[in-house]
């Protein structure tokens, strides 16, 4: 409950600041550098959510799928941790040579896949 | 001073403090956990991935420096495709700018002079001494020199082109200098050497640059090896029929000689001569590892740095504190880009668990990626993911092993794209 009240505001505030930087080009406010700095605290809160079991395992997913699952293509965020699991599963049928996935999903046990896919679903965009 | 012994303490008794990180995951404010000062040396897949993920993961207790000398870096992975025409170096370009402002990371221009492992403090060539609580080196790969004869001019022309740069401009210009009737010689070092897939999909690209630019050409491996090192099925088609009449394979060829005058290379093979002749030299960890005299180079052979793949800590108990990754240390994992942004993980989960007081992962996990062109459209893939074994203390393939792609095709083309920009995106930004 917690954490979807947060990712909500996350959303809203990139939302404004998005919104804010475009329509400010051309009227007179002072001008805006567009800073991406995130301030101590609020790395601090957001390790804070990503301090989890599995975050090592998980973390093999993201040189492909995005920090925290979330590139723009091969995205994995914001799936739900059964998704996840549905979705290895079925890679894990594939034939190995045809399926890089496949050969990434069989390395790992039912549990581990469990605790990433558990990981995963937590996590918000970075 | 004070919490340097404090830290050594829990240290020493870290695993009666196991049941801490279950219990309190996902409650700790991580900067009241882990507070400590790592300085990081080396700005490429793997020292970038451990200064990003120490902050990502540890939070803002972490002081985290990130020393490099150059203010960008040049991606290894994608290069063969630079000597091709199909990208840029500045297409491989990437920099620190969104590990300073978006992760913290505070990155140093400079160059790492000594190590203090006592004092634990490093030099730098700016002038500037910083104090660590950890040390992470990943200095990457440097070279032997090559048996090279010749003027010096002559000499210019003998590049390696094994870490994206001006020598990738030379042996693309080399390349395209070239007619239908000239002999392109690649040579290859005896294992490890950085990327082993790599120098088997240069020779691919060029003899598929070759045909399609030129309407012909030859190219010629001299590998010092016994065999192909890596994807052993796609190559040896793509050498006996995707590339037949232009590759031919020699192994067993160990250099004596290359003289840049006469532009031959002597091998135990044989003599062979070309227009262009690409030689990787053999490999040894960066610089750092082998000059700092403070024993970071203690595998069998004084090359590389031996590490506890659990944290990729020196394995030198003299050099308490010091973590390895990457392409310096002598691990049973490949030396590459995408497994190294892995051990980067491994190693950051690790010192952020050790600065909490808490046990590091006693089964950590990595894996290795790589897209492999074998022409213009057609891409091969190789990929293994590695388990830690409690019996040998080492990283072993998991599952189905260290697999290869059944042959090349357009579909991995795609695929390989997205590979690049997302690993580059987990690692940078």
């Amino acid at each position: 409950m917690k954490k979807k009240s947060f990712k909500a505001t996350s959303i809203g505030a990139l939302f404004l600041v998005s919104v804010s930087l475009f329509s400010c080009k051309d009227d007179m406010m002072p001008p805006e550098k567009p800073d991406n700095s995130i301030a101590d605290s609020e790395l601090s809160l957001k390790a804070a959510n990503i301090d989890l079991p599995g975050r090592v395992l998980a973390s093999n997913c993201f040189q492909c799928h995005g920090t925290n699952g979330y590139a723009g293509e091969l995205k994995i965020g914001e799936q739900s941790a059964s998704s996840i699991i549905g979705d290895m599963n079925e890679m894990k049928s594939k034939n190995p040579g045809a399926n890089i996935m496949n050969v990434h999903a069989r390395a790992y046990t039912p549990e581990e896949i469990k605790i990433i896919a558990n990981y995963i679903s937590k996590q918000i965009k970075y | 001073m004070k919490r340097r012994l404090f830290l050594q303490n829990i240290g020493a008794t870290a695993i009666g403090f196991s049941f801490l990180h279950s219990a309190m995951a996902g409650q700790l404010a991580a900067s009241a956990g882990a507070v400590g000062r790592v300085v990081v040396v080396g700005g490429g897949m793997a020292g970038t991935s451990v200064a990003k993920y120490l902050r990502f993961w540890g939070g803002a207790g972490m002081d985290v420096t990130l020393v490099e000398p150059n203010a960008s870096y040049i991606s290894n992975i994608f290069s063969n495709m630079v000597l091709t025409g199909e990208r840029t170096l500045s297409q491989l370009t990437f920099n620190y700018s969104t590990l300073k402002s978006k992760y913290g990371v505070k990155v140093q221009n400079s160059s790492v002079t000594s190590i203090d492992p006592v004092g634990k403090k490093v030099k730098l060539s700016s002038g500037t001494t910083l104090s660590y609580d950890r040390l992470v080196l990943a200095p990457g790969i440097d070279f032997e020199a090559l048996p090279l004869s010749g003027t010096t001019a002559n000499k210019a022309k003998i590049v390696h082109a094994w870490k994206a740069g001006t020598q990738t401009t030379s042996l693309k210009n080399q390349i395209n200098a070239m007619s239908k009737s000239d002999t392109f010689i690649l040579t290859i070092p005896p294992s490890p050497f950085r990327c082993p897939p790599g120098p088997y999909e240069r020779a691919c690209v060029v003899a598929d640059h070759l045909k399609r630019t030129k309407g012909g050409g030859k190219v010629i491996i001299l590998d010092a090896n016994p065999k192909i090192q890596a994807a052993v099925q796609n190559f040896t088609t793509a050498f006996n029929s995707t590339h037949k009449g232009i590759i031919t394979y020699v192994p067993n060829a160990t250099i004596s000689a290359i003289n840049a005058d006469t532009m031959s290379v002597v091998t135990s093979a044989g003599t062979f001569k070309g227009k262009v002749i690409n030689a990787i030299p053999i490999h040894k960890a960066g610089n750092l590892i082998t000059q700092s005299g403070i024993g970071l180079n203690n595998s069998a052979n004084g090359k590389w740095a031996s590490v506890d793949v659990l944290s990729y800590a020196s394995t030198n108990p003299s050099l308490a504190g010091i973590h390895i990754l990457g392409d310096s240390s002598s691990t049973t994992q490949p030396k590459a880009g995408h497994i190294a942004n892995a051990e980067a993980k491994v190693c950051a989960d690790a010192i952020i668990n050790i600065f909490k007081g808490g046990t590091i992962l006693q089964v950590p996990m990595t894996n290795s990626s790589c897209f492999i062109p074998i022409t213009k459209t057609t891409v091969s893939w190789l990929t293994a993911v590695y388990r830690y074994d409690p019996a040998t203390k080492t990283m072993i393939p998991a599952g189905n092993g260290v697999t290869e792609s059944n042959g090349a095709n357009s579909e991995n083309y795609e695929d390989m794209f997205k590979w690049f920009k997302n690993l580059m995106a987990d690692t940078f930004s």
